[in-house]
């Protein structure tokens, strides 16, 4: 049975143009448009519904930073883009788990890190953000607008109110350092 | 230093940061990746970098991920909220233009008064579906809409015979013949005060599956194609085009020219069970559809949402006596609308 696509095309145009100005509420519309085919998905193999919410939720998040950060390429519909980002996330995370792949999903996950490498950088991503999290508020913001929504330097400066690109490299210098510090104190290696 | 030509970056923010989001080319990057096997400090600088990169990706799409699971657990989004203002000022607007279409009715229309100066029983807008407790004998005059509904075995007296004779020879027109309400975005459409019709009304619920223009084969294609190239593209609400709006296209279908049109949407998800498996087809859209007292509203459910200002210029032609055409999102969709019993009505 194949899976429904999108009709019009204008409404994914509607619901780009929001994610672009960063209207989180476009996330639950497509949450609840792709839900069914999302959960049939992961139901069918050996997922659950958790597991098929939980997958859903991180392809629309994957959706918001890819649209966010300009690396978006409009070539199919929203709720084709979803679908294959969940179906392959979750494929990862059942050759992570070493769970056995049924016969429908064929397709090996492209997976370069080897588990243990995997898992150091899992711990040591963990051990970042909890720090990014202790950071005071105007720091964190400036690291999440540089490196997680690549923001260049002049657009963080007219969203923080600084005065212009150098102010902000200045800062992020500081942050950086400050964060830094916060990280060598939970990984004393880490110099 | 590895090789000679390349420069320690270790303290170079830029070209650090630049590698971590990967917006340096293939030779740059292999230039990095080279001299950072061969200098420690700017291997830890690099990796530093690169977890200060993670954990920031991390705590974003964390951050994210708990707003949405916050938002989907609680029912709400921003659209949530614009829905509901939208249907509440939908309706308080419905009221307001239904309150002042009885008031200058009335006063347009005298009711009928009797010997004694009493005024007419139904004739103070009662809607139709009061009209049980009208008197057998005589008039219900149904919602100040300058209709008369002429109950069994009654003859109006000659004051309303004259006024209806009058309404049969020069229709009034209707600006508002075509209604799009977007249900699921709030604010779609614009909703108008209707005139009750008389009880002869057919009302009928069931189910169509429109055809999109381009469905090969399809039985309706040539219907389509014939009426997608007769049907006009202009906005929905449009004051100046409404009276060619309401001239009727169906000239050989004189009772329907005062009918209306509602279009609806909901995303499929919200399909009921047992129509989910005819929702399989891309070029197919499940409809139901609803005929009451004149009204014909068509929800259409979608897999994705057509935007509202798609509904607004939404329009509806009637091609034929069993079929009519939805143009939205630059899309034809023909339905059959089985009138006359062609098909039997299939009720939810």
């Amino acid at each position: 049975m194949g899976r429904v696509t999108s009709l019009f095309a204008g409404n994914d145009a509607a619901i780009l143009d929001r994610i672009r100005k960063g209207d989180e509420g476009a996330l639950v519309d497509l949450y609840r448009e792709n839900r069914r085919p999302v959960r049939a998905l992961i139901l069918r193999n050996s997922g659950t519904e958790d597991d098929a919410d939980d997958m859903l939720q991180e392809a629309l998040v994957t959706l918001w930073e890819r649209v966010r950060t300009g690396k978006f390429r409009h070539e199919a519909g929203l709720g084709t883009f979803v679908y294959a980002t969940a179906r392959n996330i979750w494929l990862r995370r059942l050759a992570r788990a070493r769970r056995e792949v049924p016969g429908e999903m064929t397709d090996s996950p492209s997976d370069d890190a080897s588990p243990l490498d995997a898992m150091i950088e899992e711990e040591e991503s963990a051990v970042v953000r909890s720090a990014l999290e202790r950071l005071g508020e105007p720091c964190r913001k400036l690291l999440l607008l540089f490196y997680w929504e690549e923001k260049s330097m002049e657009s963080i400066a007219a969203a923080l109110g600084m005065a212009n690109a150098d102010t902000v490299k200045s800062k992020k210098y500081q942050c950086k350092k400050a964060l830094e510090a916060l990280i060598r104190e939970r990984m004393p290696g880490n110099d | 230093m590895t090789d000679g030509s390349d420069a320690h970056f270790g303290t170079d923010e830029d070209l650090l940061s630049a590698y971590v989001l990967g917006r340096l080319n293939a030779p740059e990057r292999e230039k990095m990746d080279r001299h950072a096997a061969g200098c420690a400090p700017c291997a830890a600088s690099l990796r530093r970098e690169m977890l200060v990169a993670a954990g920031a990706r991390r705590l974003g799409r964390e951050t994210l991920k708990a707003h949405l699971k916050k938002r989907i657990a609680s029912g709400e989004s921003p659209v949530e909220w614009l829905r509901i203002t939208g249907v509440a000022a939908t309706l308080c607007l419905v009221a307001g233009l239904g309150v002042y279409y009885l008031a200058v009715n009335r006063s347009q229309n005298p009711p009928p008064v009797d010997a004694a100066g009493r005024e007419a029983p139904g004739a103070s807008g009662e809607i139709a579906q009061n009209r049980q407790s009208a008197p057998r004998e005589g008039l219900a005059v149904t919602g100040g809409a300058n209709k008369v509904a002429q109950l069994p075995g009654a003859s109006p007296p000659a004051p309303l015979r004259a006024q209806a004779k009058q309404k049969e020879a020069a229709p009034t027109l209707q600006s508002d013949r075509y209604t799009a309400l977007n249900e699921e975005r709030g604010a779609g459409g614009i909703a108008r005060s209707e005139p009750a019709r008389g009880a002869s009304q057919e009302n009928a619920e069931f189910w169509s599956e429109g055809t999109v223009e381009g469905a090969e084969g399809s039985p309706g294609a040539a219907a389509l194609k014939k009426a997608g190239a007769e049907a006009a593209e202009k906005p929905l609400i449009s004051r100046s085009d409404a009276a060619r709006d309401i001239a009727p296209r169906r000239k050989d279908a004189p009772a329907i020219e005062e009918e209306k049109y509602v279009l609806r949407q909901r995303p499929a998800s919200a399909l009921p069970a047992d129509r989910e498996n005819h929702a399989r087809d891309r070029m197919k859209v499940p409809t139901q559809i609803e005929k009451t007292g004149g009204r014909t509203t068509l929800t259409m459910y979608l897999d994705s949402l057509v935007d509202e200002n798609e509904m607004r210029r939404a329009h509806v032609d009637a091609p034929g006596d069993d079929s009519v055409v939805v143009t939205v999102g630059g899309k034809k969709i023909l339905y059959r609308l089985h009138r006359g019993g062609e098909t039997e009505p299939q009720r939810k």
